[in-house]
């Protein structure tokens, strides 16, 4: 059975002007991401598009789910054969777990398939430990126990989180390699609903210690979401509706792509002081009207 | 169970009846998770697949000689679309 070239030789060579500044690598843990945007891989209508998506992020990590195999489905296609895992480093999640027991056997499950795959991706995980149902933010005391637990075990984590500082601290004194502040639920396109929060996370995070990763996750709808993540200061953006659900997902992940650059070189490069009043970029002198008679 | 050639497990959560004996390679190929063109491979290959035998991941390596006993819980997962 050949599925029709599922993965064809993607040019991962930037296209782009060569007068835009290169993007300095992003360590996690024993992992080097070149791209600063992790794709998720659920929601596409196809696997081609998915594909597609990826290739058109430019990314480097992509996350997935693990779920039980279908008892009486060998005729399925396997995402597996969409996505280049020689290339891409895979990131398997925790996703759906509700408990620190549960998330970390699952952990192991991703682990030992990444094993059998002999993707680098084996060491670390996702870890998504969920407190409602509804709005699928985490619950953070489950999560900390199992941050614990999968540290212990040898795993390089990347917490979901909610956008709670205190939260955060704690994951990251706990091992967290990474944590990853919900923007805001995850699948609901709200952008960063607390954006002084997400300050003061990557300040504490980053306080002494500047490399130290802090990744947005969840809640991006729209590029302007992902550029104004890296403006903040964050260190990547994971997403995957606002790719997956947009009206043509291959577009948008060009987007995704460009603004999480473009938002990097922003924060990078600093930006101006805020200011209430107007402040003229036109000299004043030698201007041939006379000055407004309302300024008084 | 009527037939005593036969063992009942719980799989993904299901009843699932296996011969007696069975280890989890031979389960995997009843579930038809055998690589194609792998059957004279050494040893067999199951590609994005994770076993979990009583909450324990069993490796790949293990796969052959671990045996299923009756009221085992199995898990068999794999990788799906995720983010």
């Amino acid at each position: 059975m050949s599925i029709d070239t599922p993965i064809e030789s993607n040019s991962n060579s930037e296209s782009a002007d060569a007068t835009i500044p290169k993007v300095a690598p992003l360590q996690i843990g024993t992992h080097t991401l070149n791209s600063r945007l992790i794709l998720g891989s659920g929601k596409y209508d196809s696997f081609e598009t998915m594909r597609d998506s990826i290739d058109a992020s430019g990314c480097d990590c992509v996350t997935l789910a693990v779920r039980r195999e279908k008892l009486n489905d060998s005729s399925a296609r396997n995402i597996l054969d969409f996505l280049d895992h020689d290339r891409l480093t895979l990131l398997p999640n925790t996703a759906g777990c509700y408990d620190a027991v549960t998330a970390v056997r699952c952990a192991r499950m991703g682990r030992a398939i990444l094993e059998g795959l002999d993707n680098p991706g084996q060491n670390w995980v996702k870890l998504e430990v969920l407190g409602n149902s509804r709005t699928l933010l985490p619950d953070p005391f489950e999560l900390l126990k199992a941050t614990e637990m999968l540290v212990k075990d040898g795993f390089e984590v990347l917490c979901y989180s909610n956008d709670d500082p205190v939260v955060a601290r704690r994951l990251k004194d706990a091992g967290a390699a990474s944590v990853m502040p919900a923007g805001s639920p995850i699948g609901s396109g709200l952008g960063i609903s607390n954006m002084n929060n997400q300050s003061i996370i990557i300040g504490e995070l980053k306080r002494g210690d500047p490399d130290y990763p802090v990744i947005l996750d969840a809640g991006v709808g729209t590029a302007s979401d992902a550029a104004i993540a890296m403006q903040l200061g964050f260190d990547a953006v994971l997403l995957n509706s606002a790719v997956a659900h947009a009206e043509n997902p291959i577009k948008m992940s060009s987007a995704m792509r460009l603004a999480v650059t473009a938002g990097l070189l922003a924060f990078e490069a600093g930006r101006m002081v805020k200011s209430t009043y107007g402040s003229a970029s036109s000299p004043e002198l030698g201007v041939i009207s006379t000055r407004n008679s309302l300024d008084s | 169970m009527d037939n005593d050639q036969q063992i009942e497990i719980e799989l993904n959560g299901e009843h699932y009846a296996i011969e007696a004996n069975s280890s989890i390679e031979q389960l995997l190929i009843a579930m038809g998770k055998g690589i194609e063109n792998a059957e004279n491979s050494s040893p067999r290959r199951f590609g994005a697949v994770a076993v979990e035998l009583n909450a324990e991941i069993v490796s790949h390596d293990q796969f052959s000689q671990t045996q299923l006993n009756g009221g085992d819980k199995v898990e068999v997962v794999t990788l799906v679309g995720g983010g």
